[in-house]
């Protein structure tokens, strides 16, 4: 031992140059000191409020605290056992996001996609002019599309009904009843959002060369193999975006609902968003913070299962086309 | 003309194409049908908003819904919002306190908000995309990994303590800086501005500023900018659309009626008179509010589509 301590001079050659690498490096850092400072302001900001309210959050999570002077009292588990074990409305709310995520993410990509192909036709006239009306429900607000879609669907004085009625068909109680109030929601939400999409699986519509269905057609593919042998696979990475994105927008969906049935009826169109807004609300802050990292952890998981789903799908087409 | 001899038979050859071109036509013509179906339905609810807008509240419940107002159009509910209207017309608005409402005040809150958050972010996410486009310095790849990574951060993790601590630690309520500050700079701006300046400017264009002494922050404002100002505009709406149509945080921060936003305004209006909405008002208050961004939407049309197009596709 004392020998290897006192033989610092076999180990010296590294030393310096380790030194000299670190010193190298800072100095390397230093001259970019304005690339740094650039960039910067990002770092802060997700520092102070990024970072900084998720290690808090999890502290206030852990504790029951009403707000204001009060003090903040460590109740361990409690918030998490008590909103996953008795609370009157999560476990609706998961099942009603679960439903509205499970038939809007598909009938809205679908549709979304099939106008896509459609203002894809090659001799087209106009296509910018329709693209554009499609895409202009962008500009409105959550607020403005719940004022105007719950007049649409008013039992009485609303457009749908009285269209439904011409036709000869009874009126439906949009807001009232429970299928026909997250029917309102999945025509309000494919109303507002098909247009982005719309616009997104375009572009990479037009992306694809035309090359290649030129040459699946001289090889006797018809319209359909080749939408599902050359649209589809070529399309993958943006679905798998959208697919990701819509997700984290359908859960954290709130503004919407909260106008257009505000959870009615009974509580058949509560969201999880809405559930921890209402914790927030009767100042419920520990419950609140607790249910923010639910929320975060149903994400991931559904993450998860569709990048797993996705990549399956993806080998399995992969193999057949081979 | 009765010398005209009935028609010969076209050739057979040429039969084919001809019957395959009205197919054709048959086809494109049910396309333009399906398109014009659907551009009626996406365009229907912005008609029936300004309609409605413009009949007052009796003729609404009366005989509504009407595609045109039985009694021409009327600008009650307009004036009514602007403060214009006349007794009589506050007295039969159903809303007696309706002038305790400043309309024009809430869009000119709403506009302040999100110009400087436009400003602010476009700003910071243009030099911020600027040097992970065209810089090289230690570490550039993890700090951009980094970034794209906290993309994937789901907002209701920390909603709540994010909420009490601008609203409670820094005592921000009542104030606009949450919807400055905090996003400042955003991953998804940094992110789409690299692609932006990646795909536009020509690494020989900054190298030769670099040579002939500028400062990198003059490189940026002087030579990036310019050229990048279709991106920024890009990055300028989408961040617009975006803080003008905020609910959720302004919900929470905002409770002063001078500082309401008109979102705020608007769904505070309906869930007051849930029982009867005044609907001539809170259509007119939509239609003023939508006016904005209509405006912003037509001029900038072609850039913000092309950038909605081509940023997922690159992402």
């Amino acid at each position: 031992m004392a020998q290897i301590i006192q033989s610092p001079g076999a180990y010296s050659p590294p030393k310096p140059a380790l030194a000299t690498r670190g010193r190298s490096l800072l100095k390397e850092m230093w001259k970019h000191r304005v690339d740094y400072v650039f960039i910067a302001p990002f770092f802060i900001v997700f520092a102070i409020f990024g970072v900084y309210p998720m290690v808090w959050g999890l502290r206030l999570s852990l504790s029951r605290w009403p707000g204001g002077q009060k003090p903040m009292t460590w109740v361990g588990l409690d918030n998490y056992a008590g909103l996953l074990a008795s609370d009157p409305l999560l476990g609706k709310a998961f099942a009603n996001t679960l439903m509205l995520l499970g038939w809007i993410l598909p009938t809205g990509l679908a549709f979304a996609l099939v106008v896509a192909v459609l203002l894809n036709a090659r001799r087209l006239k106009g296509r910018g002019i329709f693209r554009t009306i499609y895409f202009l429900p962008f500009v409105t607000s959550g607020v403005i599309v719940a004022i105007v879609f719950s007049q649409f669907l008013d039992k009485d004085y609303g457009w749908v009904n009285l269209l439904l009625g011409k036709i000869g068909l009874a009126p439906v109680p949009w807001l009232v009843e429970t299928v026909p109030a997250q029917l309102s929601i999945t025509m309000l939400l494919h109303w507002m959002g098909s247009g982005t999409n719309i616009l997104i699986f375009l572009g990479a519509l037009q992306a694809i060369d035309r090359e290649l269905y030129e040459a699946a057609e001289i090889d006797g593919a018809n319209a359909i193999q080749s939408f599902f042998r050359i649209t589809l696979p070529m399309l993958r990475p943006v679905l798998l975006f959208m697919i990701i994105t819509a997700t984290i927008g359908l859960i954290n969906l709130y503004a919407q609902v909260k106008l257009l049935t505000n959870g009615r009826p009974e509580n058949n169109t509560v969201t999880m968003f809405m559930r921890m807004m209402d914790l927030v609300a009767s100042n419920r802050f520990g419950e609140g913070a607790a249910l923010g990292f639910i929320i975060g952890a149903v994400i991931l998981v559904i993450t998860f299962v569709q990048l797993r789903l996705l990549r399956n799908w993806w080998t399995i087409e992969g193999n057949l086309s081979k | 003309m009765a010398a005209v001899t009935p028609i010969a038979p076209a050739p057979v050859p040429a039969r084919t194409p001809n019957r395959s071109r009205l197919a054709g036509l048959a086809r494109y013509g049910l396309l333009y049908l399906i398109l014009a179906v659907l551009a009626v339905v996406f365009l229907f609810p912005f008609y029936s908003m300004l309609i409605g807008s413009l009949m007052p509240k009796d003729e609404l419940f009366r005989s509504y819904p009407q595609l045109w107002p039985p009694h021409g159009p009327q600008l009650t509910a307009y004036k009514l919002l602007l403060q214009l209207a006349s007794p009589e017309e506050v007295k039969g608005s159903g809303l007696q306190n309706i002038n305790s409402y400043n309309f024009p005040r809430y869009i000119f809150n709403t506009l302040l908000i999100a110009a400087v958050a436009v400003t602010l972010q476009v700003f910071f996410n243009t030099l911020a995309g600027y040097t992970f486009a065209k810089r090289n310095f230690p570490f550039k790849n993890q700090l951009f990994s980094f970034i794209m990574a906290t993309l994937l951060l789901p907002t209701a993790i920390n909603f709540v303590p994010f909420y009490l601590q601008v609203a409670v630690t820094f005592g921000w309520r009542d104030t606009y800086l949450p919807f400055w500050i905090p996003s400042l700079a955003t991953a998804f701006g940094i992110f789409l501005m690299r692609q932006f300046i990646t795909s536009t400017i020509p690494d020989e264009l900054v190298d030769s500023a670099t040579i002939d002494g500028a400062s990198q922050l003059t490189i940026v404002i002087r030579i990036v900018m310019p050229i990048m100002a279709g991106g920024m505009v890009v990055l300028g709406i989408l961040t617009f659309v975006g803080v003008y149509n905020e609910f959720i945080l302004t919900n929470l921060i905002i409770s002063k009626p001078d500082l309401r936003t008109v979102q705020l305004f608007l769904a505070n209006f309906k869930a007051a008179t849930i029982r009867a909405p005044l609907y001539d008002l809170l259509f007119a208050g939509s239609v003023m509010a939508t006016i904005p961004l209509l405006v912003i939407f037509f001029v900038f049309q072609r850039k913000l589509v092309e950038g909605v197009m081509s940023g997922a596709i690159k992402g």
